[in-house]
């Protein structure tokens, strides 16, 4: 069983209008989608912003309102608020913010924050809370001496990994990464990443990691899902979707990828211009009449993609993947 | 826009009800009635008993509110116990003195707020701004009734420069002198009434302009050479204009307000008087009428208000 | 799951005790500090706060010495007896009773009245926006249509009404009397912030770490807007003065025989009251004018602490 199972998830934001303010219509942020996510991997989850991968991860940690479909852990749908209190579902299942700033509370000092979801799940003695907090600093690499300092006197890295420390605390299965390195510098990036990885190791979390860089998440993550409009337009392994994306909205995202090899500099361009082109030339073929993706076909027992059926196969095959 | 305007309305209806509703139970809930001390204090309780019942006053409350409701839409607003004539023959007589007064500063508010804000706006930091930052500063903390008393007395009494009671002269004669009287009594205290009512305009245009002055399309039409008097009246005074109008509601019902206490100072026959009097006689018709009267007014300001915002500010007619 | 956490940390209990003297001393000044410095650093601010403070003190200690029902006696010998006579120094009043005694018997029940209604108005008007603000909804839908209505009411109107319905009020039934019409101010702007406040991600981190929705809004939310309560309750307080000070102006406050800084400016409400015999009413508006606006004077400087940006204090 894996350790979640999100099936045709929705979330719509009603439009209202009209003389009685009804509802007309709705914003689909997420529009459908189904994945799993096992113990112990990253899943990446990709897209541009507003594709709904946003939208998904809160839904996933409890903190938007699902419109239909079902998210199960440990095979109780946790979309349903008793469920999620009986389980404390979010003592197993944590955030990590995109805003490491916005994400902790400025008039409280890193202890408070950091014990705050330990104070809430875990009822541990005065001594042995600050034990653990002290722990959680010194295994994302903090001095101990941050304990009584606020947000504001950490530089941007070094909030986020106190960010990465209060969603550890607890000792969760699964934590929600929304984008947690994209408002760093590159440089630190890397390092925040690490961290990540060094604790999926020790305390075998898994990690839904949402990103809209496929540079990153190629670092981080063993599966892959690509989300464009609220739907998955492909899902992979890493080298799927790495090495055969079939997905033109999947090769768009690869060819922005920035090249860092300058030699290469104008091939790149041509490749990402050759890609556009396509695009332009080709929406009607991958996209329905409304411009939604296609529901999703197996094209090899790890690599599903949006798009009829025949035109997958066609594809799959000129990319030479072994048809299972 | 109309569709705004209609949901608005829709939702003051049910306010309007409950508000009703609620003027109507406490007026009743006031102790003591009008009859007891109003008709010859020897009166014999029996006779008051059947004054009582011919008004009605002794039916149930829902029965009672009920006829009020019926007379209303009959344009019926009941007797007033103490002058025994038409409620609404009794406050028409005296809206047309409260509404002139604060329609009178209501022009002067803008008359004076006008060009103090752009004043202070286009020489922010400096003197004039500096004396105009006081004086907003200083009408918006000091009670309203304080500014009116130390006004009468300065003004009225000690320089004598203005009337101090009444709405018109006893002596004045013909048209022109009845008209040129009346004006002179609200002549001071819509003055006063004005100053007060400033602070929220001179200080919303005075931020608007030092904004306005900053931005990018002041600072290239600068570049252009366009005169700066141009500037400020055709680029950055037309801009606030809107805004600023819808202000108008919001002081209106604040002036409407603090006429229970202008004309309380200055004696001045109008609505808010009126009340004051009528608590203290017990008159339950007038009281009901006028907390009602006012309710709506309050109403339609901030619905003449909000209605021009959301003229200016698409978003607001989303809501 | 302790042990897990042993295992990859080298820190131990030990090192507790002397991180938490360490610690202590780097800790940010506090709000208080920084509104402190910023005192210190305007003058005029320093001025209007030790002449409120001390006036308030003075009068609430002052009018305990004070016999109220005996000074409030009639002394027809007195009458109108001018400043600076014997035993008067701010003269008496046409009952022949001292004004300067009826001035701090009256201030005290004043400004304890305008505090009263400052902390229960602006403790509701806080709570209503903070729970307006951050549910939003039903919850706030029906909120506001509340606020609607209170904004409709005539209020100096509805006081009046209230004031004769109860038999016997004091001064604690008018401040609750006054409260019912005085929060909407405050919850409006609190709302507006608490909106915005809602949106930030360590709201959405404590709904994640298992904190309820009231710990939330109260220690979480609420200490981010406090120095925008503070300020709004330093200008609530400035503009609650001339609250009860004018229903007892019209006659409707504070019953005749508890004087009121009110009830003595409608001394001036007798044409030949208000020049003839000015020191009955005029120490009292002096008084009103004086205290709204040194304490709109301290809001005004609390506010530019609380915007970092504006500081004239030496902090940060």
């Amino acid at each position: 069983m894996s350790l979640i199972e999100i099936k045709d998830l929705k979330v719509h934001y009603p439009i209202r209008s009209g003389f009685w303010n009804r509802v007309t219509d709705s914003v689909k942020a997420v529009d459908g989608i189904t994945f799993n996510i096992e113990a112990g991997e990253t899943y990446g989850l990709v897209g541009e912003s507003g594709s709904g991968k946003s939208t998904t991860g809160k839904s996933v940690v409890g903190l938007e309102k699902v419109t239909s479909g079902s998210i199960l852990y440990n095979g109780k749908d946790i979309t349903k608020k008793e469920n999620r209190r009986k389980l404390d579902y979010n003592r197993d299942v944590q955030m990590i913010f995109q805003d490491s700033l916005s994400s902790l509370n400025p008039r409280k000092r890193i202890e408070d924050i950091i014990a705050e979801p330990l104070r809430n799940f875990e009822h541990l003695s005065k001594d042995d809370e600050k034990l653990r907090v002290l722990q959680l600093l010194n295994i994302v690499g903090l001095d101990a001496d941050a304990l009584y300092k606020y947000p504001h006197q950490f530089s941007g890295g070094q909030r986020q990994r106190i960010g990465v420390a209060r969603a550890v605390a607890t000792n969760p299965k699964l934590i929600i990464a929304d984008e947690p390195v994209s408002a760093l510098d590159l440089s630190v990036q890397a390092q925040v990443l690490n961290f990540m990885k060094k604790i999926q190791r020790e305390f075998g979390i898994s990690y839904l990691f949402i990103s809209h860089d496929l540079g990153v998440v190629r670092h981080m993550c063993n599966n892959i899902a690509i989300m464009n409009r609220g739907r998955l337009v492909e899902i992979g392994t890493r080298e799927d979707i790495y090495n055969h994306p079939l997905h033109i909205y999947t090769k768009r995202l690869l060819a922005a990828i920035p090249e860092t090899n300058v030699n290469q500099r104008a091939a790149h361009r041509a490749s990402r211009l050759a890609v556009e082109k396509i695009y332009e030339d080709q929406q009607s073929k991958y996209y329905d009449e409304d411009g939604m993706a296609y529901p999703l076909v197996q094209v090899s027992p790890t690599h599903s993609v949006a798009l009829p059926e025949a035109i997958a196969k066609q594809l799959a095959s000129q990319e030479g993947e072994v048809q299972a | 826009m109309w569709k705004t305007i209609l949901r608005r309305v829709m939702i003051m209806v049910p306010e309007v009800i409950i508000l009703s509703i609620l003027v109507f139970l406490l007026a009743k809930a006031m102790p003591g009635d009008p009859f007891t001390g109003s008709i010859n204090p020897k009166a014999d309780p029996a006779q008051i008993k059947h004054l009582m019942a011919i008004n009605g006053l002794n039916d149930p409350w829902y029965q009672q509110y009920w006829n009020w409701v019926v007379h209303l839409f009959h344009g019926n607003l009941g007797n007033s116990y103490q002058y025994q004539e038409p409620v609404t023959r009794l406050i028409a007589g005296r809206a047309g003195n409260t509404l002139w007064l604060a329609f009178f500063s209501m022009i002067l508010t803008y008359a004076l707020a006008l060009p103090m804000g752009v004043f202070a706006g286009r020489h922010e930091g400096k003197l004039p701004d500096v004396v105009i930052r006081f004086y907003t500063y200083v009408t918006y903390c000091i009670p309203f009734f304080v500014i009116l008393v130390l006004g009468i007395w300065i003004f009225g009494y000690v320089l004598g420069w203005f009337p101090t009671t009444g709405s018109v002269s006893s002596d004045a004669q013909g048209w022109v002198q009845t008209v040129g009287s009346h004006f002179y009594h609200i002549l001071l205290p819509g003055i006063l009434g004005a100053l007060f009512s400033t602070v929220n305009i001179v200080q919303y245009l005075r931020s608007e302009v030092i904004d306005a002055k900053h931005s990018d399309y002041v600072r290239t039409a600068r570049s252009k050479g366009v005169p700066s008097k141009d500037i400020y009246r055709h680029h950055i005074f037309r801009n606030s204009l809107l805004p600023i109008a819808a202000f108008a509601g919001y002081s209106i019902t604040g002036l409407l307000n603090g006429s229970i206490f202008t004309e309380t100072v200055f004696s001045y026959p109008g609505m808010g008087l009126l009340f004051v009097n009528s608590i203290s006689y017990r008159d339950y018709t007038v009281i009901t009428a006028l907390v009602l009267i006012f309710g709506l007014l309050n109403l339609l300001g901030t619905l003449l208000s909000d209605i021009i915002l959301s003229i200016v500010d698409p978003r607001i007619r989303i809501e | 799951m302790a042990e897990n956490f042993e295992q990859h940390s080298d820190i131990s209990a030990a090192d507790l005790a002397r991180l938490n003297q360490e610690a202590q001393a780097e800790a940010t000044p506090s709000t208080a500090k920084i509104i402190w410095n910023e005192f210190k650093a305007d003058k005029p601010a320093m001025a209007a706060l030790i002449i409120v403070v001390g006036f308030i003190v003075f009068v609430m200690i002052g009018a305990l010495f004070i016999n109220t029902p005996k000074m409030m006696e009639t002394n027809i010998m007195d009458y109108f007896d001018k400043p600076f006579t014997a035993g008067f120094w701010l003269g008496a009043d046409s009952g022949g009773r001292s004004v300067a005694k009826q001035l701090i018997v009256g201030s005290r029940n004043s400004i304890g009245i305008a505090i009263g209604l400052t902390v229960i108005s602006s403790t509701f008007g806080i709570a209503w926006g903070l729970i307006s603000g951050y549910f939003s909804g039903y919850i706030d839908w029906g909120m506001q249509r509340v606020y609607d209505f209170m904004m409709m009411l005539p209020m100096t109107m509805m006081i009046i009404v209230l004031v004769t319905i109860i038999p016997h009020y004091n001064s604690v039934s008018l401040t609750f009397i006054f409260s019912i019409f005085y929060w909407e101010g405050t919850s409006r702007l609190i709302r507006s912030r608490t909106l915005a406040e809602t949106q930030k991600d360590y709201v959405a981190a404590s709904k994640t770490s298992g904190t309820n929705h009231w710990k939330i809004i109260f220690k979480e939310i609420m200490p981010n807007i406090s120095s925008l309560i503070i300020v709004d309750c330093t200008l609530s307080f400035a503009e609650n003065i001339g609250v009860e000070t004018g229903l007892s102006y019209l006659g409707f406050g504070l019953p005749n025989q508890t004087p009121s800084l009110g009830t003595m400016i409608a001394n001036a409400n007798d044409p030949s009251n208000i020049t003839l015999y000015w020191w009955t009413w005029l120490p009292a508006a002096l008084e009103i004018v004086v205290l709204c606006l040194s304490i709109s004077y301290i809001g005004q400087v609390l506010r530019r602490a609380a915007d970092a940006s504006q500081r004239q204090g030496a902090a940060d």
